[in-house]
Formats: C-alpha cells, structure tokens, sequence
C-alpha cells in the first residue's frame, strides 16, 4: 500500500510543452483508474493555449511506488504540433517528478520525553517554604523545543497550558521536517531530470514509444496515452529490470 | 486572532502597575523580600480584575498590600485568595496556604479514584485527613464526581475555611467538614462506612526545623499543620495507625 505525489512540470516548449504535460498528466489519471489505485488531483497551473504549468496529484493504492517511480525524468514528444503553420517537427519536454507521500505526522507526545521543570526552593521545599512561583517550563526531549508558561497562579494549570502549546510547538516543527525533506527530494529529481538523458521518447510521425532505459519500443502514440495496456507493460518491463539488476548486486555482493 | 484595542481602564492599569514594580520591586528586595517581582504582578493583576475597585483606590488598595508583603505577609493571605489545580479558593491566616507540589498528590489519588469501583450507595468516599483550607478535597470532589467524601481538621479556622472553599466551588454537598482529631476517627462511626481512599497531607516538618523556616511560614501559618514531632514523622506515624480501621480491604 503506497502513496505518492505525482508532479507533472512543463519543459522547454512552451504551450506545445504544457499541453504536453496535461496528456501525460491525464495518461497516469488513466492509468490509475486501470490498476485500480486512487488519483486525487492536488493542483493544476493551467496555461494559456490549454495546457498545463504543471499539475500535481496525490496517488494511492497497492503497488504503486514499484510501478510509478521509474516514471519519474524527462519525458520527449516529438511532433508537429497543433499551432504549427508550416509543418515543423518540434520536439518538446515534460518532467515527471515521484514522491512518496509523508504518513500522517504523530501529533501525540510520549510524557517519557518531556522534562518538567518547576520552582526549586533554595534549601526544602513543600511544606517549608511559602511560593507564589508556578511558572512552569516543559522541554522535548527529542527536539530540544521548550515552551515556558508562567500565565496562572496553580502550576497544574499551566502544565496543561504549556503541554497544549508544546504539542502543537513539536507538531510543527515534525512538519517541517518533513515538508524540507519534501522539498529537497523534488528538487533533486528535477536537478537530475534536467541534467540526464530523457526517460522516455513520444515520436508522432513513426508512432512510437521508446524507454531509453530498456532500449524497449512500443507502437502506437496514442494508444500509449490512453494510459491502460501499452504503459503497463512498459512499467512491468522496468520493474522486472529493477528486480534483476538487484538480484545481480545482491549476488555479486554475496560472492566477495 | 483578534486584537482588542486596550481600554481606557486597562492602559492605565498598565501605567499604574510599572510604576508600582518600580518601587516596590526595589523596596520589597532591599528587605530580602523572595519573589518581588512576582509580589507586584499579582496584587496588581488582583486588583485590576475586581471590577469594583476604582484607579484612584487601586493605587492606594496596592500601595496597602505591598506594605503588608514588605512586613512579610504571604502573599495568599494578602490577596486573600489563590488557585490550586482547577478551583479557587479563600486563603485566611493562620490556615496553611496549599502547596504546589500537593497539586501533584492529587494527581495520584484521582488515579486510584477512577479505578476504585462505586459502593452499594453508588459513591466512592475518601477522607481527608488535616484538610487545612480543603484544597484536596475540594480538587478531588471538583474533578471526580463519583466522589463523596469527609474532610477533618484539629483547628476550627481550618474546618470554617474549607466548609467556605467547599460552598464556593459548589462541592459542599458532597463533603461532610469535620472538626477532630485523627484519634477519634477509629471512634467516630461514619455512619458505620469504610472509606475507599485516605488521603493525607500531613505537618512532616521535624520541629528543631522549625525555627530555622522563613518568616512567611514561621510567623504566619499555622504550626500545627507544620510541625510533625523529632523527625516530622509523629503526625504521619498516627494517620497510618488510625487508617486500618478507617480504610476498607483493598482501599
């Protein structure tokens, strides 16, 4: 069971490059709905000329993260495009970014992990010193976020109010890790997007498919697009690869 | 969030109040006085919130307190009220002002209270033993309504004020204040009830201590609820002699 975030982003190409991307965006709608998975559209960054900037979805189902994350790169199409007056081949790019999507953050805090610390009296406490100091300062282990709380006059009260604001403090905090985590993951794949070879050819005049990764060629341009079949056997073909150069390195390794 | 401009009373509240911390947080040191700073906050903070108490008798009501905190007073006893967990209640000399750490008891016997099964009356019922200004109990009965529940104290004060607290945060019909000693509780019958908690919140202080305590306890609160004999123990020793006979199997 697998989720993940599918990032379509427009290449070099202008409008002929973003109504690219709105049919490979459309193509792994498809193809979701033909292996059962569920595909939630996040955005869409429409241009002018009815393309798409880019358009992001959030996917989830069984199997998922085996089929879609060699998806991710540069995708070609090679055609005359539909505002093209005199007939011209242009060859345009998409860029297909996979992430997996972060589980839902924990908001929870464990009490082993919090250190409370309240007013110390110089010499005994209790009952041998009178106090008006309730203030209250509550510190995450873990992250090192403290939160001090000196609002009441019953320390109890501002335990309750400091671990309300600690949780939420370390909730955010968890977040942002993870959305940086995010980020950074996206920017790569786009980094070594641009500066790889394309993933994968859509050439119009000879109607076919090519994965560059496979040297493996599928007919028919449209009927890739439609999302169903044709890319089905394409992932399962690079997934079989996947499984053989990792069975190959394990092999390798077991034999030094 | 919305930002309420302050209004006329509050700004000059707030003009009144850093002048006030300007010269009584100093007078208030130079006296060795602990605490000054929080000394100021909370009359000040007190004052403001009674409505009925104009600017011009705010300066003079504070300058009357902080007086009174300069000669040591308490400041529980000054503002004449402070909060423990939840509830708030009276404070009134010589009645021994609750500990914050007491808050934390209470924690533990609401555990035990959540666990403990009802009697055949449909209540659990603790007693508490030396209830002083009846923080425990009043927190317990606040917090637990499956609790009913005997509060007793060897001073009159004591046994008034917590009766006070009890009306005052409306738990009073369920509390019975008793004005005893802890020797005649294996006499006096209870109307024939065990107790399913005892809970206890006794003087512990050993008394050649004593002496040695800060003005603000020494001179001002009750010793009787301080002193617990040559090791602090005495006091302690004679609740747990009388809870065998008080406290039912398995409470």
């Amino acid at each position: 069971m697998g989720i993940l975030s599918l990032g379509s982003i427009t290449g070099a190409g202008g409008k002929e490059a973003a109504l690219f991307t709105a049919e490979v965006f459309h193509m792994y709608q498809n193809y979701s709905a033909f292996r059962r998975w569920e595909f939630e559209v996040l955005s869409v960054d429409t241009s002018d000329g009815g393309g798409y900037r880019h358009a992001s979805a959030a996917l989830s189902g069984v199997g998922i993260f085996g089929r879609m994350k060699h998806e991710s790169g540069v995708h070609r199409v090679q055609r005359v495009p539909a505002t093209e007056t005199q007939g011209r081949l242009h060859t345009s790019t998409m860029t297909v970014v996979t992430l997996p999507q972060p589980l839902k953050i924990d908001a929870s805090l464990n009490m082993n992990d919090i250190k409370v610390e309240t007013f110390r009296a110089a010499g005994a406490g209790g009952q041998h010193v009178n106090t008006t100091d309730s203030a209250v300062r509550l510190t995450h282990l873990p992250t090192g976020i403290t939160v001090s709380m000196q609002d009441e006059r019953s320390q109890h009260k501002n335990r309750a109010k400091g671990l309300k604001i600690l949780c939420a403090r370390v909730y955010d905090s968890k977040k942002r890790v993870v959305d940086e985590q995010l980020t950074a993951e996206r920017k790569r794949q786009i980094g070594t997007a641009e500066r790889s070879e394309r993933i994968r050819t859509y050439n119009y005049p000879q109607d076919r498919v090519t994965d560059h990764r496979l040297g493996l060629t599928v007919y028919g341009v449209s009927k890739f697009l439609v999302g169903s079949e044709l890319l089905d056997s394409v992932t399962s073909a690079l997934k079989v690869e996947e499984e053989a150069s990792s069975l190959a390195t394990l092999l390798q390794s077991m034999e030094l | 969030l919305v930002y309420r401009p302050l209004g006329a009373r509050q700004t000059s509240a707030l003009t009144i109040a850093r002048a006030l911390k300007r010269k009584w947080v100093k007078a208030l040191q130079a006296e060795g006085i602990p605490e000054p700073e929080l000394a100021v906050k909370y009359i000040v903070d007190h004052l403001t919130r009674s409505t009925n108490v104009s600017l011009d008798d705010l300066v003079s009501r504070a300058e009357s307190m902080l007086e009174q905190r300069r000669r040591r007073t308490p400041l529980q006893y000054i503002i004449g009220e402070w909060d423990f967990r939840n509830v708030t209640l009276k404070m009134k000399a010589p009645v021994l002002i609750p500990r914050p750490e007491t808050e934390q008891l209470v924690d533990r016997v609401l555990t035990s209270c959540r666990l403990a099964s009802r009697g055949d009356d449909g209540w659990v019922w603790f007693l508490d033993v030396g209830c002083g200004s009846g923080a425990i109990s009043v927190a317990l009965l606040a917090e637990c309504p499956q609790l009913r529940g005997v509060a007793i104290d060897v001073s009159t004060e004591a046994v008034d004020l917590t009766r006070e607290n009890a009306i005052m945060n409306n738990v009073h019909e369920r509390l019975d204040v008793i004005h005893t000693t802890i020797g005649n509780c294996s006499t006096l019958t209870f109307g024939g009830r065990l107790f399913d908690i005892l809970v206890s919140n006794p003087p512990y202080i050993p008394s050649r201590v004593l002496a040695g305590l800060d003005p603000e306890v020494l001179w001002f609160e009750d010793h009787r609820a301080l002193e617990g004999g040559p090791d602090g123990l005495r006091v302690t020793a004679e609740v747990l002699d009388v809870a065998q006979s008080i406290v039912r199997k398995g409470g």
